[in-house]
């Protein structure tokens, strides 16, 4: 058994060594929203004074950002008197999340808001919806789909040229960006990513792009393995706050902060604190209490026969140790 | 001790034979802090400590699949305790107390119900997350002051309670009533009965004991980020499994050791952090490890097999109970 383990294990190693397209690697990018947003919809549901009741699934109930907005469409729709379900999963898997929308589609809401874990399996959600008429709207990640009333999301891409930028200014265009993504085709996180990559490229970076699949344990294990194998990184950049924060103190611990900055994205507690001590660069400030509210009217108002823009960018502000106070 | 250098000799080897191609291919990785890399991963994620709890659940047919939602409500529980001001010695005990009692859970679900370990513990996989999550979705618990940070910083907190937790596992297995109990039952749990062990007792015994590892890589690696979150552990559980049994550890129970752990988790990490180093994409560290994987488990199968079919009157009666125990026997 230790014989053929070791051959194997020898054998799948040299085998990738030999076969694997090296990095950087093109990120698959899932079409990004157009920023040209003022695009208005009429949609055909029928005007009705019978009580609404808004179903929402976000990404998972155990993600810090996503919880806020939830509470904030939460709390918006008892403000407007309407009734809201949240059917989010307690876990981040796109399954999970089909399985609990096409559940509460059969309880007929009066409109369904989605923040997408994956925002490519809603095909067969969407045609049931359609039939039903029932609108479907999607918050913080778009659905390529023309059936969708509306989206409301952080303009990622815009965000990621950002922090691109200020990577770029901070390190004069030298060395060598970590720019992790989410899980591959994630919509948000391959925006964010592609939008950082394009602007230190444009400024004559070295871009080692790489996924962290969302978790910090893996974040911080290619961080730090970067960090021993690449000697002129200058910059990391990790798409989610809880990845962010934890990089930033494993690359504190290392002692490579003056060396390495890091950037990140959501503008949790934690990377406040993280900006604030200096450990962390710089982060993207999402208005995501104000998405939560603004995708529950804009769900009201199209049941109310009204219209509304169907797409929405926010843009992203960018936080650092001189505002960073202003948002705790 | 010899016939302990001989279980891992095969693993070591694939190990050194690893860093060799590493070295080979990627000059920038031959110095310490490629290798320290690799064993600050190991520890300070946490990872190391599970498998050590993984190990004696593999080896008495325990699997155990709540070990990631155990993380995180281990992590979520001793978060509130310290930003509550709790005295962070006291909040690490109650910390392990939690994961102890999520083990102690399984095991009474397992031995009640007699329904197979994998059905149970995924059921205990979601709930203990969904407990995790209200408790601690949406709520800041970070920095939780130094003392508490040199647990989980650098290289020395980390390995000295990795050390502890190899120790501990080790201590049980080798040099105890139990661990002699834990081999004979996973190797087959009915003679073991039989033969007066108290089974039953013993399986409540080694979740406990995989509770408190995971509790205890959990408090490692909230000390090392310095803050806690609900969203950990996901899928670690898998990560734990692969890093026993790379090792050499059975899946099938009876067989193994927790020396061959610490080579497993090594491979482990050293193929994700290798590849980093040659510059191939993480998700080869998938592919590498899941080959790996099934390799390891192939040939343990085979060789059962082949050992079994050696022994006069032995049937394969034991290994269809096995896969039964585990819901995938017919």
């Amino acid at each position: 058994m230790k014989r053929a383990l070791l051959l194997v294990t020898a054998v799948v190693l040299a085998g990738c060594s030999s076969s694997a397209t090296p990095s950087p690697v093109a990120p698959t990018v899932a079409p990004t929203v157009a920023p040209t947003v003022a695009t208005t919809v009429a949609p055909t549901v029928a005007t009705t004074a019978a009580p609404i009741t808004i179903a929402y699934s976000g990404y998972s109930t155990s993600n810090t950002y996503w919880n806020i907005l939830g509470k904030a469409a939460a709390a918006e729709a008892t403000a407007k008197g309407v009734t809201f379900v949240d059917v989010t999963a307690t876990v981040n898997d796109s399954a999970t999340q089909l399985a609990a929308v096409n559940s509460e589609l059969t309880q007929k809401p009066s409109a369904i808001i989605i923040g997408s874990v994956d925002n490519r399996v809603w095909g067969d959600t969407i045609t049931k919806a359609q039939a039903a008429n029932i609108p479907i709207l999607a918050v913080d990640t778009g659905i390529d789909n023309p059936y969708i009333s509306a989206l409301i999301q952080t303009d990622n891409e815009g965000a990621g040229n950002l922090i691109g930028d200020l990577i770029c200014k901070n390190t004069g265009g030298k060395g060598t960006v970590l720019v992790l993504g989410g899980t591959v085709g994630a919509q948000s996180g391959d925006a964010r990513k592609k939008g950082v990559e394009d602007k230190i490229k444009a400024c004559g970076m070295t871009d080692d792009g790489q996924y962290g699949n969302w978790d910090s344990v893996t974040d911080v294990s290619i961080a730090t393995a970067a960090i021993a194998s690449v000697p002129d990184l200058v910059a990391i950049f990790v798409p989610h706050s809880d990845g962010a924060a934890a990089v930033a103190k494993a690359v504190a611990d290392k002692g490579k902060t003056a060396k390495i900055g890091v950037y990140g994205f959501d503008g949790s507690a934690a990377e406040l604190t993280a900006i604030l001590a200096g450990t962390e660069t710089a982060s993207i400030h999402q208005d995501n209490v104000s998405m939560g509210k603004t995708i529950v009217d804009d769900a009201i108002t199209i049941l109310q026969g009204g219209t509304v823009q169907k797409t929405v960018l926010i843009p992203g502000i960018v936080i650092d140790k001189t505002n960073a106070a202003t948002f705790q | 001790m010899q016939r302990q250098l001989r279980e891992i000799a095969g693993p070591l080897l694939g190990l050194v034979l690893i860093w060799v191609v590493i070295w080979a291919l990627a000059p920038i990785a031959r110095d310490w802090e490629a290798i320290d890399n690799v064993l600050e991963n190991s520890t300070g994620s946490g990872l190391f400590i599970m498998c050590c709890g993984m190990t004696i659940a593999l080896i008495g047919n325990c699997l155990d699949l709540s070990v990631g939602s155990i993380y995180a409500l281990v992590s979520v529980v001793v978060g509130q305790l310290l930003v509550a001001h709790m005295f962070w010695p006291l909040a690490v005990v109650i910390g392990l107390g939690a994961g102890a009692l999520c083990g102690i859970t399984n095991g009474v679900i397992v031995v009640k119900t007699g329904i197979p370990t994998l059905i149970a513990t995924l059921g205990t996989q979601l709930a203990f997350r969904g407990v995790a999550d209200m408790w601690g979705a949406g709520v800041d618990m970070e920095q939780f002051g130094k003392n508490f940070d040199w647990l989980g910083s650098g290289l020395p907190g980390p390995l000295l309670l990795s050390a502890i937790a190899f120790l501990t596992i080790w201590f049980i297995l080798s040099k105890t009533r139990l661990g002699f109990q834990v081999y004979a039952q996973g190797g087959n749990a009915e003679v073991a009965r039989l033969a007066g062990i108290p089974v039953k007792r013993n399986i409540v015994l080694i979740y406990m004991i995989c509770g408190i590892m995971a509790a205890l890589g959990a408090i490692v690696y909230t000390a090392r980020v310095d803050f806690a979150y609900v969203d950990r552990g996901q899928g670690m559980e898998m990560w734990a499994i692969a890093g026993v049994v790379i090792g050499g550890t059975s899946m099938f129970g009876g067989v193994g050791g927790v020396s061959r752990t610490i080579i497993g988790v090594l491979i482990y990490e050293s193929i994700f952090a290798g590849l980093i180093y040659l510059h191939y994409d993480a998700f080869w560290q998938l592919v590498a490890t899941g080959a790996v994987l099934i390799v390891a488990v192939w040939v343990d199968h085979t060789q059962r097999r082949a050992s079994a079919s050696r022994r006069p009157g032995v049937t394969s009666a034991k290994k269809r109970s096995l896969w039964n125990r585990v819901g995938i026997g017919s």
